[in-house]
């Protein structure tokens, strides 16, 4: 039924008004802001979602490498030849090596993976990897290795000690001099303190064989490392004399974090 | 007649091993065994020696070191857990690259190379000798 003529509203359709323009313009504006909105939001987001990709590969990266030179290949290759050596000479002797080394790798691949163990453990660690090395070298390489009797229940970041000690297997031997390797680790009230120290072998007119430096790298590693892990509460001195490099390592006995 | 061998390893048991495939290969013939580079050095000022088995990572002086300085060289076999080092070592023209750890077939066909080629440079001497004849 059709309106009544007298009611039939004017047709504005085709002719704009201040407030139409306005409300035109206020409807584009916010569409826009919209837009951009959601534009940046996204962006951001993937920036973000990108980022963090990029820390978690970052992470797996150092995991990786971590894990890779925490004991270094060329380790594991010559002690597997010894162990091949002795399967020859010395039955016994090779089983109890088998079963050092299974201990020490156990160790890497399970126990070293979850970024947490014990000190008793790692200790554990330390003593198998001690005792491969005594196999390889010759007896005139004095190696000590000092614990106290009674280890505490408390848990520590793993591969703390390792890159030292190996350093000092690395750098320490010499068959021309007495050369010796020396691991201690005191307990105190609130510390745990580890030095290791070993012999250095300057060689005089012969020809000198280049040695390698501690690798500014690793030390670098190391040290970013124990930052990230105990912030300011560690120390770390590192005496690098004539004949003798020594490191002595402190930590709190507890983590604050 | 043998090839007349020496080994070097700074690890014992990695020595006696070498030395132990030496004595068990019958056309070798081992002159000593040495824990480093030095005695190595006092036997090859002493003896003749045709080929060596030599490890690379060594403390004092290293394997390669030790090749690099000598003027009058044997023939070269080294010894080694680093694979890293394999193309410098050829470059000091060794035969042949052991990684360890090495079952006496790899020691064997190693051993093997230095064996044929001892017997083309006794031939081509051989053959040297008997052109110089026929002058």
């Amino acid at each position: 039924m059709p309106a009544p003529e007298g009611y039939r509203l004017k047709k504005t359709d085709n002719e704009p008004t201040p407030f139409s323009i306005f409300a035109d313009l206020l409807i584009f504006a916010v569409l826009l802001t919209g837009a951009s909105t959601t534009l940046k939001l996204t962006s951001r987001w993937i920036t973000e979602e990108n980022m963090r990709r990029e820390i978690e590969r970052e992470q797996l990266k150092t995991e990786l490498t971590l894990l890779k030179y925490q004991v270094s290949p060329h380790f594991l290759m010559n002690t597997l030849n010894n162990i091949h050596a002795l399967i020859d000479l010395d039955v016994d002797r090779a089983k109890d090596a088998v079963i050092k080394l299974s201990l020490l790798m156990r160790y890497l691949l399970y126990d070293s993976a979850h970024g947490k163990t014990t000190l008793r453990k790692e200790l554990e660690f330390i003593e198998s990897y001690i005792s491969m090395m005594k196999i390889r070298y010759p007896k005139n390489v004095v190696v000590e290795y000092i614990v106290p009797a009674e280890i505490p229940d408390i848990s520590i970041p793993p591969m703390l000690f390792i890159s030292f000690l190996e350093n000092a297997f690395k750098h320490g031997i010499s068959y021309r001099a007495e050369s010796y390797i020396h691991f201690k680790l005191e307990i105190t009230a609130g510390n745990i303190i580890c030095q290791i120290r070993n012999s250095k072998h300057s060689s005089g007119n012969e020809p000198v064989l280049e040695t390698k430096k501690y690798s500014g790298i690793g030390l670098a590693n190391i040290r970013k490392n124990l930052q990230l892990l105990y912030s300011e509460s560690y120390t770390l001195n590192i005496n690098d004399r004539q004949d003798e490099f020594e490191v002595n390592l402190t930590l709190p006995l507890h983590r604050e974090n | 007649m043998k090839i007349k061998c020496i080994a070097i390893d700074d690890e014992p048991l990695a020595l006696e091993q070498i030395g132990s495939y030496v004595q068990k290969t019958p056309f070798l013939e081992l002159i000593a065994t040495c824990k480093n580079a030095y005695e190595a050095l006092d036997i090859l000022k002493e003896k003749e020696v045709d080929l060596m088995f030599i490890d690379i990572d060594m403390p004092d002086i290293s394997g390669l070191d030790l090749v690099k300085s000598l003027v009058k060289k044997p023939q070269i076999i080294f010894t080694t857990a680093y694979s890293e080092y394999a193309f410098e070592g050829f470059q000091v023209d060794a035969i042949d690259y052991l990684l360890k750890p090495i079952n006496y077939a790899a020691f064997l066909k190693a051993a093997n190379k230095s064996k044929i080629w001892f017997e083309v440079s006794f031939h081509r001497l051989k053959n040297d000798f008997i052109l110089r004849a026929n002058d």
